[in-house]
């Protein structure tokens, strides 16, 4: 579970040049629990990407605090994984390669990574494809080996920053059924940040809406309603049209 | 392009050298001494393969070469990574590398001599000192282009510092390394030949050292022949080395 409280985040002043000085987030609070499914809403550069990289610790708030079961995130850990934008495998590594890299770090005995790396593969239907490079596999195959690396680490949150923007719509629609079903049968948190509408609603338990700059926090909306069990249904779930309209009234007010 | 027209644009530059340079010591404007014809030179080099001469030659210049040349590799690419990765040293080493790195090879003659006298030693410190520059530079900005963002991944899943070298660093440097190792193979190349016409008794800078002392400018040119012979030899090897290794390509 994931607290953030009053938290204010700007990048460290660079002497004199004058960047560095304004702030990106302003007073973010929020939380998450066990096995629940966060989407992180807002236009570009409100910084949602931001917010993600303080959850995981590859950045410290400038004030207030990050809390994983209540204690303060001090740095990153593999509790709390990040599955990036595009594709950031090891180019230099096969698919399962790129697993065991994971599986090292946690220091998984060598003769058993292996064995260990293709179950993370199975879970995303690549076992097939364990001895390929990234550059041989589609963007789906190799954002889909993104998600099974980040489950090699075994953590508690998975933070997920536009994983899908680049994908076509049918693997993405794939993609997404495959990791509501894995968040919910590893009971896991998951933050996706997106600007995407229909994914916020489909897969979150609730939205958080970011915007302006400074990015703060302007809507906090509960999305536990029945939904329809497919993406592609979206569109005429009235359901979802309130959302939407919710939405575009918030952003209109900022 | 298709395998024969490869072979043929292979072959083409070679042969139009070859017959500019017999048309050229053809017309017997040319003394013989001044540039001698085509088939001279390759009596030479058949008189000398046949004496075994050259084949010593060439190795004794490769074995000083290769020596020269993995002192520098097995110096150079850790004190490369190091400076890539630590701003202290980069910081502290800087200066002096920048200091030391323009004073060419040849320069450092004299003091070889002096260090290690005649024979094998100022060879092996040449070719080390020639070789040594563009493999740390190399390495150097191999190191310090690693992907942020790979690192951020590595940080993410909390990675220990080994795992980052042999897994990161190494793998992402390695490409602009090989290139390193390609430009320092060739300096240390320019270096032994030069080293041998002064402070050995052996090897095929001294080959053309002392035919020019006797006239045999077809001994010479047999001497450079075969200096080009070996460096593209061993060109062909690393980069066939590299594309088996670093397939990844520009991603």
């Amino acid at each position: 579970m994931i607290a953030l409280d009053n938290v204010f985040f700007r990048y460290p002043a660079r002497r004199r040049d004058g960047l560095g000085d304004e702030w990106v987030l302003e007073d973010i609070s929020l939380s998450a629990m066990a096995g629940e499914f966060v989407s992180v809403l807002g236009p570009s550069g409100c910084g949602k990407s931001t917010l993600l990289s303080l959850i995981s610790g590859l950045l410290r708030p400038s004030s207030g605090k990050v809390l994983e079961r209540g204690r303060e995130v001090t740095g990153p850990s593999r509790t709390r994984v990040m599955i990036f934008q595009g594709h950031l495998l090891f180019p230099w590594k096969t698919a399962v390669q790129n697993i065991e890299f994971v599986l090292k770090s946690r220091g998984v005995a060598r003769n058993l990574r292996r064995g260990h790396a293709l179950e993370y593969l199975r879970r995303v239907k690549l076992e097939d494809h364990a001895d390929a490079f990234p550059r041989e596999l589609s963007g789906g195959m190799q954002q889909r080996i993104g998600i099974a690396r980040a489950l090699a680490a075994e953590p508690d949150v998975l933070l997920l920053d536009e994983p899908f923007s680049s994908l076509d719509l049918m693997t993405r629609c794939t993609i997404i059924d495959e990791l509501k079903t894995i968040a919910a049968d590893m009971n896991k948190t998951v933050f996706l940040v997106t600007h995407n509408l229909e994914e916020a609603f489909y897969v979150g338990h609730k939205a958080y809406l970011l915007s302006g700059s400074p990015g703060r926090i302007t809507a906090d909306i509960d999305l536990t309603t029945t939904k329809p069990d497919q993406l592609l249904s979206l569109g005429a779930d009235s359901g979802f049209q309130a959302f939407q309209e919710r939405v575009a009234a918030l952003m209109q007010d900022c | 392009m298709s395998s024969a027209r490869r072979i043929l644009y292979f072959l083409l530059p070679f042969g139009v050298l070859l017959l500019a340079w017999a048309v050229l010591s053809g017309t017997g404007r040319l003394n013989a001494f001044i540039l001698p014809p085509p088939e001279s030179v390759f009596r030479a080099l058949g008189q000398s393969l046949v004496s075994g001469e050259l084949v010593r030659d060439m190795a004794s210049s490769l074995q000083r070469v290769g020596i020269g040349f993995l002192i520098a590799l097995v110096t150079a690419v850790p004190l490369g990574i190091l400076l890539g990765t630590s701003p202290r040293a980069r910081v502290l080493a800087d200066p002096l590398l920048k200091f030391l790195r323009p004073i060419p090879p040849i320069a450092w003659i004299p003091l070889a001599i002096v260090w290690f006298g005649i024979g094998n030693g100022p060879s092996y410190f040449l070719t080390m000192v020639a070789s040594f520059f563009p493999i740390l530079t190399n390495t150097f900005s191999g190191v310090e282009g690693v992907s942020r963002q790979h690192m951020a991944v590595a940080h993410c899943f909390q990675a220990s510092k080994a795992s980052i070298l042999t897994d990161i660093v190494l793998p992402s440097a390695l490409p602009m390394i090989i290139s390193g190792i390609r430009t320092g193979f060739g300096f240390a190349w320019m270096a032994v030949v030069a080293a041998e016409m002064i402070a050995t008794r052996s090897g095929l800078g001294y080959l053309i050292y002392t035919s020019q002392d006797m006239l045999r400018t077809d001994r010479v040119l047999v001497g450079m022949l075969a200096i080009g012979l070996i460096g593209f030899l061993v060109d062909t090897v690393i980069v066939m080395a590299r594309d088996r290794w670093v397939h990844w390509g520009n991603q």
